[in-house]
């Protein structure tokens, strides 16, 4: 497969060709367009393998809905274009046997030589109240991840504190604590200053822009919902 | 007239000089600024029952705003509503189809007409519909995002969301991906399959995928009623 990220930084758009035959797995909802040649079925992915819907179902009620989309050039080869859902980057990473913590709205698809494994680290966002959780991606290929504004990668050699709704990805080697910073130290923080404090060595991305902090200075303005 | 787009790719913005008695047709609230001497007359173009026909079949504004200059070396410039790109499309006696919503400024010479689609209906919703604009002299349009071309020579399946026009040489056929139990889970809603030869404009972005992500943080509202 050849995967090309165009319109960068702020409306990137992911466009894949593939070979016959091959596959390439992304989050639901992220298709723009494709050749017909392509098939698309529905899945629930769990520990990398087939996930029993039940599973994918239990996610739903703990409050993500974890069905994935496989794309699979059945019938000739093919290209698919895909794109996130807000606006801001695409960014390709290569895995090479190593595992990276990705929180789950920064994921945007990936090759089937890499496992996609569900990690429960979750907690509440502060204006959603959906559930802010991170995926396991481990494996060899390509992976795509999204981000709302730029994407930042750092080289992490002490310890950091982010903001929860900044970060993208990390390497699993790197301790991270989720806690709740308080007092003036909490203001200097958005997500009611709760904060990833990471020790170690090792690669962190994060985002220019915090989706939950959009999505609760907008939400607010608009009218009221049901339920 | 003279034009230029500015501020590409982003916040791209339209910029029209024209001298005494030139005019520019603009959708109602394009605007942004503009000198002195242009008169603005805002009409129900196309005679009454075409534009009931353009209300009636998608809450699309009624009136269009045609500014003419009553001296030389005037200008106005307008925007569309959402960030990404603006598009310049010059029609020859010849014809595009084009997303109701996406439709910002064109010539006098340029006719908009609502296609009215029956059960082929291109869009689910939401009070989109496809203008049909013909004549002569250029028609801008906008994107949510960026803009893809795609010179379609075959066929290609488009998510209708991300459908911004297409030229008519092209047969289309609106499904939705892959039956059922997909479009439940899948995320995806409706696509287009086009088929032949000619030019398709996707957006990257689409604003529906916006208002689903904005929704869970919209406030509840409460059973009972408060003062």
């Amino acid at each position: 497969m050849h995967i090309q990220i165009d319109h960068k930084p702020a409306f990137a758009l992911a466009n894949i060709a593939l070979e016959p035959g091959e596959q390439f797995i992304t989050e639901n909802g992220a298709m723009v367009a494709m050749s017909p040649t392509l098939s698309v079925e529905t899945t629930s992915r769990a520990t990398g393998g087939k996930g029993g819907l039940l599973k994918g179902l239990k996610r739903m009620i703990s409050g993500e809905s974890f069905f994935n989309n496989v794309f699979t050039a059945s019938a000739g080869p093919g290209l698919l274009s895909i794109a996130p859902s807000l606006i801001g980057d695409i960014t390709r990473h290569d895995l090479q046997g190593e595992t990276l913590i990705v929180q789950g709205s920064s994921w945007l698809g990936h090759a089937p030589g890499v496992e996609l494994d569900t990690q429960f680290g979750g907690l509440k966002a502060l204006f959603s109240g959906e559930g802010v959780f991170f995926l396991k991606l481990s494996g060899h290929g390509p992976a795509l991840f999204n981000s709302f504004g730029a994407i930042h990668q750092m080289d992490l050699n002490g310890s950091f504190l982010v903001d929860t709704g900044h970060v993208v990805a990390f390497d699993e080697g790197i301790d991270y604590k989720i806690r709740k910073v308080g007092g003036w130290f909490a203001t200097l923080f958005s997500s009611e200053g709760l904060v990833m404090e990471f020790q170690g060595q090792g690669r962190l991305w994060i985002q220019s822009r915090n989706p939950d902090e959009f999505g609760g200075l907008v939400g607010r303005l608009l009218p009221p919902r049901k339920q | 007239m003279q034009y230029e787009i500015g501020h590409r790719p982003e916040f791209s913005m339209l910029a029209v000089h024209l001298n005494q008695g030139e005019s520019v047709v603009a959708e109602s609230g394009a605007m942004v600024a503009m000198t002195d001497r242009v008169d603005i007359k805002t009409s129900a173009r196309g005679g009454v029952w075409k534009a009931l026909k353009r209300a009636v079949v998608g809450g699309e504004s009624i009136f269009q705003n045609t500014f003419t200059a009553t001296a030389d070396g005037q200008h106005v410039k307008f925007s569309p509503p959402t960030m990404g790109d603006l598009v310049q499309y010059d029609l020859q006696g010849s014809m595009l189809l084009l997303q109701s919503r996406a439709y910002v400024a064109s010539a006098p010479e340029v006719t908009l007409d609502t296609r009215w689609e029956g059960f082929k209906g291109f869009f689910s919703g939401n009070g989109l519909f496809l203008l049909k604009v013909e004549g002569t002299g250029p028609v801008f349009f906008s994107t949510y995002g960026a803009v893809q071309p795609i010179q379609v020579d075959g066929s290609m399946v488009v998510d209708t969301g991300h459908i911004v026009a297409f030229e008519p040489s092209l047969q289309y056929r609106v499904r939705s991906v892959g039956g059922m139990k997909s479009l439940f889970f899948s995320g995806e809603g409706l696509v287009a399959e086009f088929s032949g030869q000619g030019r398709v404009w996707m957006q990257t972005r689409r604003p529906s995928r916006l208002a689903e992500f904005l929704h869970p943080y919209r406030r509840v509202e409460s059973s009972s009623s408060s003062d």
